[in-house]
């Protein structure tokens, strides 16, 4: 069953906590206490800045590969995003805001070395100085604007005049490319996914009925923003009080437990109350004459059922007691009840409403069907409307030694049909519809065998007498087709064939067909 | 000199004629090797000889190289077979290494000129010098002779001027810029000459090659091309290839000198031997695997010339299938291959041939027993992980959830299928029916389709299978075939297999005998019906075509073709080369995470998967076939040969789901558990009447009395081994419970044996071993537990203290009548002493209160 329900997901970001400072590269950083998640080598402190926040910067043209601070040859390189916690902590720039300045940062690596404009230059350099002295500093600052929804990083101090940004040098998407500055611009080069260590799970929850406690998983996959996933385990949940679950109703509640860094991530929980009802009624509407097979294939295979206190429905597959009825039940006009198979577990009925039908033709009225002549072109002519012109004409090279004799013109159609009757037609005041000279129509049942279009009066082929051919069969009993084909032998080989109209009669379909 | 096998008085007329004398047959064959050992009433140990290694038709390792090689094993089995010749030349005294072709597979696709070049030049960085030649793959156009406008890119990686490099002294000397070459090599104090003629050799190559061996007189030859002799429809016999006719009429049957001819091309192993107009043996010898697994599964040929014991020894080995992920290994992978002609030996008297007076030194051990030995190391005789066993009965399947359909034959009687026979849907309501012969177009006979219970693949509990005879495309009236289909609109019809769900496809396909491609080939066992094009499926190759289909290639591959649900894009799967009458289990897997959609034959992946593809496009009402492939919705080209039981889940099932997996009933294993078993020593007059537990749904249980537990005073011995003392069949909801007819009592120790089973197949029986304890004279220790204080609920019950068991006592204490309490493991030690027949393993029986589900 597929319980439909509002697509909630966590959105709450990663409740940070803080844990002591550890020494030494490679050291994992561990949730402990209240605070943030800090760099693991060095952090940057001083007056004019605050707590740093880690993130990935993606680039928006060079995707799935970050800016990487790396040392002192090249400075900042693009790196494929790490799969692992470690790697990711390796890549993480950590941006520090400079107080009082909205949108202002410092740019630092987990080692406290900072990002800078070289003096002079479009380059870029690290250089080990303090958190106020880079934040004075226009070089060792940056400003996070907007290039359409990527970010941009603009440095503060201009060069001859020109606003820098943070530059993937050269469109260069390999591994290890430079990144420095160049003139603002807004290129995709410029433009960077700012990804925060921020996992979002799915929201945990299903059906549960009043009174029972549901068995909330401690586990979950979360994952952040740029793909990474991890898995949650030990979820401590802050479960609400009992008596909650005895009514019909959402019952919302949270979990925390540690991410890949250490972090703790928040999840959400949220439950529907209530039971499931019997299904709402299905509907189907047909004609006079249908058959249960037909019946069988267009009836709906699920129904809907209502859950108490609320407005949505659950999925559930279902078979109908076909066994219960036969073709006579539609027969005439009139309402048919047919109850879902015994052992369904709940009550369910498919309505099905009969009207009278007249026949139509079916290759004109919205069934769709695929037609093929063996020999000749002009099929589509065969299921204008006109009767009199247009249609299909099969002459092939060989002249009168290669006449085909038979013909066939098959129509195939995407979904069975009824069929009652069927019309051929060559009425166009010429040599080619005058030289039709017999005709059988069949029809290929539903498992593909092909049987002549059961008649009462006369045996297929039928001939035509008539200069032009004007053929009303009506079926002796109706049919249900997959295909019908018409194949017709000439009068003469003098001359090729022609056929004006192809009509197969059939009810008029409302659902049913 | 003549050969020493044994033949027919008519053969040997034949040979002074100097025809053709086809090679023996199997029997005769093997019969001749033993025949021809030395009679010498001592065979000398050490032996003058060097090994010549033959590398065929590398070229799928080439082609899969980047693609599915390197991303597996950071190598490719190219490199493996070139790597393993550099670091056993020493031991195998390799003086020279000969390839015949077909390096690569597409000659436009430049990556795969750089897998062979890397993995030639392994051979060259490790002081091993080689012949090479362009096969048909390595030319641009395969049907002109050769030239060098035809093999521009084969000539850039392997011209004269790498030859040169390679070769060095070696080379005497180049045609066509390199398309053919020659060689001189020294060993065992001899020289001798590989000479390498290109693809469909233009005339003028032999005269150039007739100045090679007329300036190196009475020098053996042993002559390469990619095409020389071919291979019969028996796969063992030798057969006519025109070139190779034309080789020998201008080249081979006036040079004496030339005693070998090495090629591929064809698929599989031969031999032939001719006799040249000097009277002398001309042995041509067929090596070429590209259909086994992994596009030759490393496959190689080792040619032992023995100057001591005057033959030349063939070996077939594969330094790959132990380099193989396990679970990538077929169970017929095996680093030493012995088919008929994959290990044999040719008589070959060198000193008589080419007048050698010198006495060779005998100093090397058998070389090509030796390269036996060397491949083999590592190799722990394992196939497939996990051994196929046979079902038990019709019943003993996986069944599993989401199960579109399975429609299975075993239960129809055997016989013709006519209209009137239905094909059972046993998961679903979509069985299958066939029209009768006068409803179809095609000029088929109602004998024409049949169901049997005797050809039947192995591995299939369905022991049934539906064969369709008679199918050509060839026939009087039109192409003959015949199918049963579901019906346009059966439930089975309105599967949605797509992205999120994915889609496992199974069934058993075997084809006739008489299979040929002329009359049979696109011939489909499954098909789903509909047209691409009006599905809206991409394929601009079939637009007529199914939505999907499963069916047999020109080349004898098979082929599995769907629609990409998403992009209506087609992609498709094709398997190494099937032989006619073997049976074989096909799964098509679609795993929706991985995005791949794998053929697996008989459990092993074929090479040529399709990734980034997910579900099967299909269009609602259109019926799933058995029997044909479709064209515009009509039969089209049908398969010759037997189809059996056919499954189609809706989402990707792992191999231990497969039809060909049995469910673990062991009774020691995760299905099966009894409640209170008992063990240890129970009270004297206990009297066990009754046993339950939990099983595996529909199995039988039973339980046996075995051997008499050890020798000595007061064992009792069981009324008779083998006796089953209880019956039941484990419920629906896992549970079963039996009472013994007998019950089992008496003081002294007891084994009874629980063994779980569906028809014939047994699991591996579980044992419980206890003993009752004897009657205590009345007033000694009674109501005393022994031992642990808490046996209270247990051992004193009875009202008997076990005298001086304390321990005994403990265990005792430790069985719990009553109350919910947690599992206990009675672990057993049964060694061979215990029970008569041989040593046996740890058994052991999980005990618990709580009936589980398996």
């Amino acid at each position: 069953m597929a319980w439909k329900r509002p697509g909630l997901r966590a959105g709450a970001a990663a409740a940070l906590t803080a844990m002591a400072l550890t020494a030494g590269v490679g050291a994992m950083v561990h949730a402990a206490g209240a605070g943030g998640l800090l760099p693991q080598g060095e952090q940057l402190t001083g007056e004019l800045i605050g707590a740093p926040t880690p993130v990935l910067l993606e680039s928006a043209y060079a995707t799935g590969k970050v800016a990487t601070i790396i040392g002192d040859a090249a400075p900042v390189e693009s790196r494929t995003i790490a799969d692992d916690a470690a790697g990711v902590l390796a890549q993480t720039v950590w941006m520090y805001p400079v107080v009082g300045a909205d949108d202002t940062f410092v740019l630092a690596a987990g080692d406290g070395e900072v990002l800078s404009r070289q003096d002079g230059s479009r380059m870029v350099e690290l250089l080990d100085i303090t958190g106020d002295e880079a934040a004075e500093s226009g070089l060792s600052t940056w400003i996070q604007g907007a290039n359409g929804s990527s970010a941009k990083f603009l440095n503060v101090a201009p060069f001859d005049g020109i606003i820098q940004a943070l530059d993937l040098y050269d469109w260069d998407t390999s591994e290890n490319a430079d990144v420095n500055t160049w003139d603002d611009s807004g290129a995709a080069v410029q433009s960077w996914t700012v990804h925060s260590f921020d996992a979002q799970t799915d929201t945990v929850g299903s059906l549960v009925e009043p009174g029972t406690v549901p068995d909330v998983p401690t586990t979950a996959t979360a994952t952040y923003s740029w793909g990474m996933t991890t898995e949650l385990v030990g979820i401590d949940w802050t479960m609400p009080e009992a008596t909650v679950w005895d009514a019909d109703g959402v019952v919302e509640f949270t979990g925390t437990a540690p991410g890949a860094f250490g972090e703790t991530v928040t999840v959400e929980a949220s439950y529907r109350v209530g039971t499931v009802g019997d299904a709402v009624d299905s509907t189907l509407d047909t004609y006079v004459g249908v058959t249960v097979s037909q019946l069988r294939m267009a009836a709906p295979r699920t129904v809907e059922r209502p859950i108490s206190g609320s407005t949505l429905t659950v999925t559930a597959d279902v078979t109908w007691d076909w066994a219960s009825v036969s073709d006579a039940d539609f027969s005439s006009v009139g309402e048919v009840r047919i109850p879902a198979v015994e052992g369904t577990g709940f009550a369910a009925t498919l309505v099905v409403t009969v009207a009278e039908a007249e026949p139509v033709n079916l290759l004109r009225s919205g069934v769709a069907f695929h037609a093929i002549a063996e020999v000749g072109s002009g099929v589509g002519g065969l299921t204008d409307g006109s009767r009199t012109s247009g249609g299909l004409y099969d002459w092939r090279s060989g002249g009168a030694g290669n006449r085909a004799n038979p013909n066939l013109v098959t129509f195939y159609l995407d979904v069975p049909q009824q069929i009652t009757g069927a019309g051929v037609y060559a009425l166009v005041d010429d040599p080619q519809n005058r030289n039709v000279g017999a005709v059988t129509v069949q029809y290929r049942d539903l498992i593909g065998g092909w049987y002549d279009l059961p008649i009462a009066d006369g045996a297929w082929p039928l001939a035509n007498e008539g200069a032009g051919l004007s053929l009303e069969v009506e079926a002796a009993e109706p049919v249900v087709a997959t295909a019908v084909r018409v194949r017709f032998w000439n009068k003469s080989n003098d001359t090729w064939m022609g056929l004006s109209e192809i009509e197969i009669l059939g009810p008029r379909s409302a659902q049913a067909r | 000199m003549t050969s020493r096998f044994t033949r027919s008085a008519a053969a040997a007329a034949a040979l002074l004629a100097g025809a053709v004398v086809l090679a023996p047959t199997a029997a005769s064959a093997t019969s001749a090797a033993t025949a021809s050992a030395p009679a010498a009433p001592e065979e000398p140990a050490a032996t003058s000889s060097f090994t010549l290694p033959v590398l065929p038709d590398t070229q799928f390792y080439s082609r899969y190289s980047a693609s599915q090689f390197y991303p597996q094993y950071g190598t490719n089995p190219f490199e493996v077979q070139t790597q393993w010749l550099v670091d056993h030349q020493d031991e195998l005294d390799i003086p020279f290494v000969v390839h015949v072709g077909d390096v690569v597979d597409q000659e436009w696709v430049g990556g795969e000129w750089d897998a062979a070049v890397k993995a030639m030049n392994i051979l060259t960085d490790g002081g091993l010098t080689y012949s090479v030649l362009p096969g048909n793959h390595d030319v641009a156009d395969m049907g002109a002779r050769s030239s060098v406008g035809n093999s521009w890119q084969y000539l850039q990686r392997f011209g004269a001027s790498q030859l040169q490099a390679q070769g060095g002294d070696a080379l005497l000397g180049t045609f066509q810029e390199g398309l053919s070459s020659a060689y001189l090599f020294e060993a065992e104090g001899h020289e001798w000459i590989s000479l390498a003629i290109a693809w469909n050799a233009s005339d003028d190559t032999f005269a150039w090659a007739q100045g090679i061996l007329d300036a190196h007189p009475n020098t053996p030859v042993v002559l390469s091309s990619h095409a020389i002799i071919n291979i019969a429809e028996d796969q063992v016999s030798p057969a006519y290839w025109w070139w190779g006719d034309n080789l020998w009429e201008n080249l081979i049957r006036g040079n004496d000198q030339i005693i070998v001819t090495l090629n591929g091309h064809f698929h599989g192993s031969t031999m032939q031997q001719r006799t040249n107009d000097a009277g002398n043996p001309v042995y041509q010898i067929l090596t070429d695997a590209q259909m086994a697994a992994d596009g030759g599964n490393g496959i190689m040929t080792m040619l032992e010339f023995d100057l001591t014991h005057d033959r030349i020894d063939v070996e077939t080995i594969s330094p790959w299938v132990t380099v193989k992920k396990p679970e990538a290994r077929a169970s017929s992978d095996t680093p030493v291959l012995d088919g008929t002609w994959q290990s044999f030996s040719v008589d070959m008297d060198f000193g008589a041939r080419f007048g050698w007076s010198d006495q060779a030194v005998a100093d090397g051990p058998d070389l090509s027993e030796l390269a036996k030995t060397l491949v083999s190391a590592g190799w722990d005789g394992e196939g497939s992980g996990s051994a196929i066993e046979a079902a038990g009965a019709r019943e003993d399947y996986i069944q599993v959830d989401g199960t579109i359909a399975h429609w299975r034959f075993g239960g129809l009687a055997e016989g013709v299928v006519d209209e009137s026979v239905e094909i059972p849907d046993v998961a679903g309501a979509s069985p299958m029916r066939r029209s009768p012969i006068d409803a179809t177009d095609a000029p088929d006979e109602v004998e024409d389709v049949t169901i049997t219970h005797d050809d039947v693949p192995f591995y299939s509990s369905d022991a049934g299978a539906i064969c369709f005879d008679n199918v050509s495309r060839n026939a009087q009236g039109g192409e003959r075939l015949a199918y049963v289909s579901t019906e346009f609109g059966a439930p089975a019809t309105f599967a949605e297999l797509d992205a999120g769900s994915g889609y496992t496809i199974e069934t058993f396909l075997k084809l006739d005998a008489d299979w040929a491609e002329g009359d049979n080939r696109w011939g489909a066992a499954l098909t789903r019906g509909g047209a691409r094009s009006w599905i809206g499926i991409n394929d601009s190759a079939d637009p007529g075509a199914g939505a999907s289909w499963l069916g047999i290639s020109s080349l004898r591959e098979y082929q599995f073709s769907a629609g990409d649900s998403t992009s209506g894009n087609s992609y498709t799967l094709w398997s190494g080369e099937i032989m006619p009458t073997a049976w074989h289990h096909v799964a098509i897997v679609n795993d929706p995470v991985d995005r791949t959609a794998i053929m697996y034959v008989d459990g092993v992946p074929v090479l040529r998967n399709a990734s980034n593809v997910a579900g099967m496009m299909a269009a609602d009402y259109m019926p799933w076939v058995i029997g044909t492939s479709t064209w515009n919705t009509e039969p089209d080209h049908g398969w010759f040969g037997c189809v059996g039981e056919t499954r189609i889940v809706d989402h990707a099932l792992t191999a231990d789901e497969f039809l060909t997996a049995r469910a673990d009933l062991d009774a020691t294993g995760e299905h099966f558990s009894v409640d209170d078993a008992p063990s240890g020593e129970l009270p004297a007059g206990t009297e066990i009447a009754q046993l339950s537990g939990t099983g595996y749904p529909g199995a039988a249980v039973r339980v046996e009395v075995t051997d008499a537990v050890g020798a000595g005073a007061g064992i009792l011995t069981a009324p008779t081994v083998g006796t089953v003392l209880g019956t039941a069949t484990v419920a629906p909801n896992g549970t079963w419970s039996m009472s013994l007819a007998t019950p089992v009592a008496g003081s002294g120790a007891h084994l009874l044996n629980l063994v779980q089973s569906i028809g014939t197949r047994d699991g591996a029986p579980g044992s419980l071993v206890f003993s009752i304890a004897a009657p205590s004279e009345p007033g000694t220790g009674g109501g005393e537990p022994g031992g642990g204080g808490d046996g209270g609920s247990g051992g004193g019950s009875a009202g008997d203290g076990p005298d001086g068991g304390g321990a005994d006592g403990a265990v005792g204490g430790d069985l719990p009548r009553t109350g919910v309490d947690d599992t206990v493991w009675a672990t057993l030690l049964i060694s061979g002493v215990l029970i008569g027949a041989g040593g046996l393993a740890l058994y052991g029986l999980r005990r618990s209160q709580k009936a589980r589900l398996s």
